[in-house]
């Protein structure tokens, strides 16, 4: 069948295929864009429903889990280190990311199967919306850290524009983990348990609250100098706090990281496509 | 997926010998312990069944369609391959238009959004743009006759309401190709009736349809050709009257109950 289809395929001049193929791909493309335009609204508008402040908590949450956390930390950790505030916020926000790319992703197959058994949509929109969405609320986050630097006399510095080179490697690795994971998750549903635990382990072996040079040298410094997200929290931090360019050594290993895992993530969610119908 | 342009150009949609395996697993596994486990022991049975075994179908611009058959006999499967929804394990579905499916009604509502903001997002989910469904949104809400509860959340809304939303959002995108499957059951007499007069109306503009119906007064009056589709496979082709008439026969031998 596969061969006849090539044949039928073939006898077309490749002009003509390719303007076909093309044409076939754009219109495809802005009719997810659609989709994802629509989904992402739904998203936030759900996330803050029946809330008197609304779209303010976005700005709000981050200030507030901030002063938490400094108030509890900044005994433990934060001595020696400047305008601790701002070092636990960069640390957060970026983390923030990856989670919440990665624990949507998981279940957006499962929770939209309304969506996907009734509808023809593309199943590689839904963990893309949810990479909207959290983009909008990076960028709120992002006014709150600005506003507490201001309040902490954090100086600024122009390197605060490369977050613009930084943001892109980190949202890739992250869409990455939430294709891999949306695809296991139709399949096997303890994931989501796995993975929350997995995540906090992960978190802590992030230097979101502590400097990595205060851990000595043993085998956590190793594991926490090869997690990824240390490259993507120090260099955030490096642009935002200290005003220092990271090497170009840096954004090799961050971009490794991204277009690996993206790569990984959605060659594994590509493969599965036609299994997942019939799961959820 | 994509689908090909058709090979005849009269023809909207071909089908050709289209067979669907479903694999499910014997028993459901739901853990990865268990996957392994029965992995080691090779016991990863999976139990293999044809929903759809070697359809051919043809279906001229302008043409409707009848699909029939007892519960479970594969009619809504195969509404759902040539949706695009689920894909053939065998064999090629060609369409040459856009299709708008009312499998389900409403499907993608956003039950905690309201009525107004579904409109948009079902838009979208049909393939259309917010601008676009701007321009469609006052003739959609004057459809359902919902003026004054669209900016309710469709989680109070009763399944008539419901229905008339997603029929009405479904039917004013115009499409080439409408796929309607046993929608015409919700609703009140006096919206059943509106439903069935729009889409005469869009029949008699060339709007073509595939319709899936227990009501054989339906099957009679909007569809001239149907297919009776039985055990997963293509038994009776013709004439509607004709085939509807042996299916009766068939069910009345069977003991059972048809509708009207």
């Amino acid at each position: 069948m596969k061969k006849e289809k090539q044949l039928e395929k073939n006898k077309q001049p490749f002009k003509i295929r390719f303007k076909e193929n093309s044409s076939k791909f754009f219109e495809q493309t802005k009719k997810n864009s659609y989709v994802l335009k629509a989904m992402v609204k739904k998203n936030f508008k759900a996330q803050y429903r029946g809330s008197i402040l609304g779209i303010l908590w976005t700005v709000l949450n981050p200030l507030l889990n901030m002063i938490v956390l400094s108030f509890v930390f900044s005994n433990i950790f934060g001595r020696g280190i400047d305008h601790y505030p701002v070092y636990i916020l960069c640390g957060t926000i970026i983390f923030n990311i990856l989670r919440q790319i990665t624990t949507q992703s998981l279940t957006c197959l499962v929770s939209n199967s309304g969506i996907l058994k009734k509808t023809k949509v593309s199943y590689s929109v839904l963990p893309m919306s949810n990479t909207c969405t959290a983009l909008v609320n990076f960028a709120f986050s992002f006014i709150a850290m600005l506003i507490v630097m201001l309040i902490v006399k954090q100086p600024f510095y122009w390197t605060i524009l490369l977050t613009i080179v930084i943001l892109p490697a980190i949202v890739m690795f992250s869409l990455g983990i939430g294709y891999f994971l949306a695809s296991l998750y139709t399949f096997f549903r303890d994931i989501k348990h796995i993975y929350s635990v997995g995540l906090t382990l992960w978190q802590y072996l992030t230097p979101i609250f502590y400097t990595a040079s205060a851990i000595g040298s043993g085998i956590a410094f190793k594991i926490i100098n090869l997690n990824p997200m240390t490259v993507y929290v120090t260099a955030f931090r490096d642009v935002i706090k200290l005003g220092v360019v990271p090497s170009g050594m840096d954004f090799l290993i961050m971009y490794a990281w991204a277009f690996g895992m993206l790569a990984f993530g959605y060659l594994v969610f590509r493969l599965n496509r036609r299994k997942y119908i019939l799961y959820i | 997926m994509a689908f090909a342009k058709p090979l005849n150009k009269e023809n909207l949609i071909e089908v050709d010998n289209v067979s669907l395996k479903y694999h499910q697993p014997s028993e459901k596994i739901g853990s990865l312990k268990e996957f392994f486990v029965r992995l080691v022991r090779g016991k990863l049975r999976y139990k293999e069944f044809w929903v759809l075994n070697n359809i051919n179908l043809q279906v001229k611009k302008g043409e409707s369609l009848a699909l029939i058959g007892l519960n479970g006999s594969g009619k809504t499967t195969l509404l759902k391959t040539i949706a695009g929804i689920l894909e053939p394990t065998k064999g090629q579905i060609r369409i040459g238009g856009n299709i708008a499916p009312l499998i389900n009604l409403g499907a993608g509502f956003d039950y905690e959004s309201t009525a107004k903001e579904n409109v948009f997002l079902n838009g979208a989910i049909l393939g259309y743009s917010k601008k676009q469904m701007k321009e469609k949104y006052d003739s959609i809400v004057e459809f359902a006759e919902l003026q004054d509860k669209m900016n309710i959340p469709i989680k109070n809304f009763s399944s008539g309401m419901l229905a008339r939303l997603g029929f009405a959002i479904a039917v004013d995108v115009e499409p080439d190709i409408l796929l309607v499957d046993e929608i015409l059951s919700v609703g009140d007499v006096p919206f059943k009736q509106k439903c069935m007069k729009k889409i005469q109306e869009l029949l008699s503009r060339g709007t073509t349809m595939i319709f899936v119906s227990h009501s054989m007064n339906q099957v009679t009056s909007l569809c001239k050709k149907t297919l009776w589709i039985k055990d997963n496979q293509m038994y009776r082709y013709g004439d509607s009257k004709e085939v509807v008439e042996e299916y009766l026969e068939f069910c009345k031998n069977q003991g059972q109950k048809v509708g009207n």
